[in-house]
């Protein structure tokens, strides 16, 4: 190891709350072997071994070191063996780990790229939109070195391919951060019985409370922490989520919150803010360098993984818990050589002041300049220049730096829930208000930093909400008498590179001159510069950032606005949103029939359904025998999937005709004719069949996937025509059955008693009520797939017993059950589509060559005017049948192109081997010019092969239609 | 949100249906008219009247919301609606 300074020690209990000092854990940081403690993070667990360099930055590749340990910077972003982008200063170390930096060549010590730092005048502000835009040639060139030179970390292509779970989580109150204001409301509001969640980044519940040091006096010891966790101890039906980060904030309070291996789904009627504040960067020559660090990131150190930060510290304040931060330092043994006061003067509270002085740590005010120091590589801090305003310059030697130039509120997630976000001159920072009624803010959110307050405010704002009366005197609003205004620090330049953002590292100088260039408002100097924009989301430069451009803009600070906070508010991973393959689906009255028929089922829209009877290994031999099956003999089809509605009523009729495109008040009771359905646009919307039970009574289906969407349909339109009509959903009350092939009559015929189901008796495209094996069914004669054909709708119930008897009656003649996928190719070989699959969202019925059932001159029909007005164009594309050469299988499948040269003439709608004919046929949707019969076409397969074809005329099996008619 | 047949049910119960809109005369407009009916919609903000259905009743009704805050004003029967609609002789879709 190459740590320029000295180890770092363990500190003695109570410091390192989070660590388990009897289990001692091995891992591996850029191969080199180190020791961790259980409860370490990989971040405190790497400083503990010395070393505070762990990644390099994205631009410039300079060293690089943890500021906040809370996760809230691009800093501390390795690799952990497959997975990339782990914040380290979050991440608990396991046993075994292998952790990888990230944004470097040849060792994170010695980068090679780190060259880069010294030209960086060539990488301006801008970079990508000044080279690139308009300009794809350059692109193309630097695209390949840019990617090399700034990748976040290595996917594994063979890494994990499943997703993480999902959950729900349902609350009254959901409290965002379990620090001392959310656990007060949490605890108060459980009190008055709402149902409350809390929802903590760390594994512990206490937020500052278990690192934080206000003031000297307060919360000096443990017994004083412990004393004040105590009493905010929650009730035990108060659900506590820990280690778990919310990062999104949506519509209807919907919030997201990602741990380790779930996706938590929160739904709350109030939703508390509690997640405290962010400490901001001082911005002074190299502020980014290792070591330097925020005071709340020190003390985390120190207080949750009892890491001593360095030997000797030096500390930069705006605010009292910076004042606190030093005494912290003091008491683990650690030299404060200055305390920097930025505001001008020091006015930290009285007691750290004492203390400080009794210490000799040198309090100054009126620093003119501050920059940090370090020997050639840059890969620590050795010390830090003050420069007074007097002239004189103070050279304080230091292994660590505290910075911080005041605490603004963490005001993301509130932003995305609706409220209002602000700059406040008076108080120089950034205020949350106008929160939505469902909302609540609390200790620093709501501007309140002192402890005492934060709680008392926090409780009393959930004893309002849950239905105590206030008390008398509310000290709500005295509570709030004293937000500290932060102090108007400058910006300290020259002498080295001073960062605003470290995750884009970029200086004022960047910003300046992106508002130079035009970009002067903040939502486009956010997208111009980057600002922000990095994993750290603009957490610790929002302020400087605004700073800077209302000084270079010469508006008024409040004025200019903050970027719109959007969702991610913390890292979330694709496995968190893929979730599990996790798709509840629809099973008919015969599902448990097919299984025990060893069938292969497929999903087919919310359903399951059998693809083919068989195992998958056998799937060719096994579509290709029930297609034989039905063609010679009769096979047997679950069509119970298909919608099934019942439309009754003296104007049922007219209501038809006035939904689909055909004529329905002609038709006879016993009939059956197709039904066609278009949209507003005049495009085919759905398809299925009309049958006249009586007079008043019509039994309509429609397509597999659209049940529901046109039972709503039907009831809209019925709502505001006001016709004597009503609509029953029977989609599922109904199981269906289809009996096709040439022995389909027979084996009817011993099963419905005396009835003649002869074709005198009951013809082609006719109903008939049945009774079947006993069971009242409504049967339709019909021919989709070309046969002779009967589709039976009856009680669910009786489904799976009535499979059964035709089952049995059909042994004899050799009657087989066929899945989907013979069907397609049945009804592929009669050039019958499929609505959905041979249909885009744009088709008219014309174009597919179903012009001749739209009965145009109605008076009304859905459709009908859009239509009438495409009709009278060109048409540009039609519904082709093709056959390719006797023989001839391909690797052509649906979706795939018709091509001319390098012209693209068309798609593939729907494509199979039929047996019957010997060759593969299928559909396609091309431009006219390409669809004159016999002429050729050639369609590209997978991976480029190219496939001729011939244009046919459909249908390939028994043109006259002669078979469904027996 | 609280349908006008069955009170307060869980929002996963409703399906959306659009804003309720009159349409043209498909005989007598023009294909500009027609066009702007099928393919214009006016997604203001503010107060809307919509269409929405309550699945387990099968019940389409009318909802004012407003599409600023999400916040459903009031909701009335398809007859309740168009009967107020009549007594202030205004917005009758034609089709009725």
């Amino acid at each position: 190891m190459s740590s320029p300074y000295a180890p770092s020690l363990r500190l003695a209990a109570p410091a390192g709350v989070l660590i388990d000092r009897s289990r001692t854990i091995q891992f591996r940081f850029a191969g080199e072997v180190m020791e961790a403690l259980a409860g370490d993070t990989i971040a405190s667990a790497l400083i503990a071994n010395g070393r505070w360099l762990m990644s390099r930055s994205f631009k410039y590749h300079r060293p690089r070191g943890p500021a906040s340990l809370a996760g809230c910077e691009a800093n501390t972003l390795v690799q952990v063996g497959d997975e990339p982008n782990v914040l380290a200063d979050l991440r608990a170390v396991q046993d075994g780990d292998d952790v990888q930096p990230l944004n470097v060549r040849a060792g994170v010590d010695h980068d090679r790229l780190a060259i880069l730092d010294a030209f960086s005048r060539f990488l301006p502000v801008g970079f990508y939109y000044r080279d690139f835009y308009g300009r794809r040639w350059t692109w193309d060139r630097w695209e390949p070195r840019i990617r090399a030179m700034a990748g976040l970390g290595r996917i594994a292509s063979q890494g994990r391919t499943h997703g993480l779970a999902q959950r729900f989580v349902h609350c009254d109150v959901a409290v965002v951060g379990g620090g001392p204001a959310g656990l007060a409301f949490a605890a108060e509001a459980s009190r008055h019985g709402a149902d409350v969640a809390v929802f903590e980044q760390l594994p512990r519940l206490g937020g500052s409370l278990l690192w934080g040091r206000l003031r000297a006096d307060s919360l000096l010891d443990a017994t004083a922490r412990a004393l004040r966790l105590g009493q905010l101890e929650l009730p035990s039906d108060v659900r506590a989520f820990v280690c778990a980060s919310v990062t999104g904030l949506f519509e209807d309070g919907l919030l997201s919150v990602v741990t380790k291996d779930e996706l938590l789904k929160v739904r709350a009627r109030w939703i508390v803010m509690a997640q405290g504040g962010y400490e901001q960067l001082p911005v002074f020559p190299e502020n980014d360098l290792p070591g330097v660090a925020l005071p709340s990131g020190l003390l985390r150190l120190m207080r949750l993984y009892g890491v001593r930060p360095g030997r000797r510290a030096v500390v930069l304040a705006a605010d009292d818990a910076a004042y606190g931060a030093a005494v912290d330092l003091l008491d683990a043994g650690v030299e404060v050589g200055a305390l920097v006061d930025l505001r001008g003067s020091i006015s930290g509270p009285d007691d750290c002041i004492d203390v400080l002085e009794r210490q000799g740590t040198r309090l100054l005010d009126r620093a003119a300049h501050v920059r940090g120091v370090a020997r050639r590589g840059r890969r620590h801090l050795d010390a830090l220049e003050v420069r007074m305003a007097a002239g004189e310059t103070l050279r304080f030697a230091c292994d660590v730096a505290a910075i911080s130039a005041g605490t603004i509120p963490a005001y993301g997630l509130a932003g995305q829930g609706g409220a209002r976000v602000r700059y406040d001159d008076a108080r120089r920072n950034f205020v949350v208000e106008a929160a939505p009624g469902t909302m609540e803010l609390v200790g620093t959110m709501a501007g309140i930093s002192d402890l005492d307050g934060a709680i008392q405010h926090a409780q009393e704002r959930a004893a309002r909400a849950f239905g105590a009366p206030p008390p008398a005197a509310s000290s709500v609003d005295a509570c709030r008498h004293s937000p500290q205004a932060l102090a108007a620090w400058p910006l300290f330049e020259g002498g080295g590179k001073a960062f605003i953002d470290l995750d884009e590292d970029l200086q004022p100088a960047d910003l300046r001159e992106s508002i130079a260039l035009g970009y002067s408002d903040m939502q486009l100097l956010k997208r111009f510069s980057t600002v922000g924009m990095g994993p750290s989301q603009g957490r610790h430069s929002s302020l400087a950032t605004l700073r800077v451009l209302a000084q270079a803009s010469g508006a008024a600070t409040a004025s200019t606005g903050i970027a719109t906070p959007r969702p991610p508010a913390g890292e979330e991973t694709v496995a968190h949103f893929a979730g599990w393959a996790h798709g509840p689906f629809r099973r008919t009255a015969l599902h448990a029939a097919h299984l025990a028929a060893g069938a292969t089922m497929m999903a087919v829209g919310d359903w399951q359904r059998p693809a083919f009877f068989g195992s998958p290994a056998n799937r060719e031999h096994a579509i290709a025998s029930e297609v034989e099956a039905v063609r010679t003999r009769a096979g047997l089809f679950d069509v119970g999937t298909l919608g099934g509605l019942l439309v009754r009523g003296a104007d049922a009729a007219s209501f038809l005709e006035r939904i689909y495109c055909g004529r329905y008040l002609s038709m006879k009771p016993g009939g059956v004719r197709y039904a066609l359905m278009l949209d507003e646009t005049g495009a085919v919307y759905d398809d299925g069949l009309i049958a006249r039970v009586e007079q008043d009574v019509f039994y309509v289906t429609t397509t597999t996937g659209h049940s529901d969407a046109i039972y709503r349909l039907l009831l809209r339109w019925n709502a505001q025509w006001s016709l004597d009509v009503d609509v029953t959903n029977v989609t599922t009350a109904y199981c269906g059955l289809n009996l096709a092939g040439p022995a389909s009559r027979a084996i009817l015929e011993q099963l419905c008693g005396e009835d003649d189901i002869s074709q005198a008796a009951f013809g082609y495209m006719k109903n008939r009520t049945l009774c079947i094996g006993g069971v009242r069914a409504l049967v339709m004669r019909v021919g989709f797939l070309g046969e002779l054909g009967f589709e039976m709708h009856l009680p669910s119930r009786h489904a799976a017993a009535v499979l059964e008897k035709i089952l049995h009656a059909g042994a004899a003649h050799g009657l087989a059950p066929v899945g989907v996928e013979a069907q397609r190719l049945l009804r592929l070989e009669k050039g019958h589509i499929i609505v959905g699959q041979d249909s885009d969202a744009i088709a008219t019925p014309h174009e597919l060559g179903l012009g001749a059932l739209v009965a145009m001159d109605k008076p009304f029909f859905l459709g009908q005017r859009a239509l009438r007005v495409r009709l009278a164009k060109t048409a540009s594309r039609v519904l082709i049948c093709w056959a390719g050469p006797p023989g001839a299988r391909s690797s052509v499948a649906e979706g795939h192109l018709v091509v001319d040269g390098r012209d693209l003439l068309g798609h593939v709608t729907s494509v199979g081997y039929s047996a019957a004919l010997g060759r593969t046929i299928g559909m396609a949707i091309v431009s006219p010019k390409s669809a004159e019969p016999a002429s050729r076409i050639t369609l590209r397969g997978e991976g480029g092969e190219l496939f001729g074809a011939e244009v046919a005329t459909a249908p390939f099996y028994d043109p006259q239609g002669a078979r469904q008619k027996l | 949100m609280r349908c006008p047949l069955n009170g307060w049910r869980g929002i996963e119960e409703f399906v959306y249906g659009g804003e309720v809109r009159d349409m043209p005369d498909p005989d007598t407009c023009d294909d500009e008219a027609w066009s702007r009916y099928v393919f214009m919609r006016r997604n203001p903000r503010g107060v809307v009247v919509e269409w929405w259905f309550h699945m387990p009743s099968g019940l389409w009704f009318i909802a004012q919301r407003d599409t600023g805050s999400g916040d459903v004003v009031a909701t009335y029967t398809v007859s309740q609606w168009f009967a107020q609609e009549q007594a202030r002789g205004a917005g009758v879709p034609e089709e009725r």
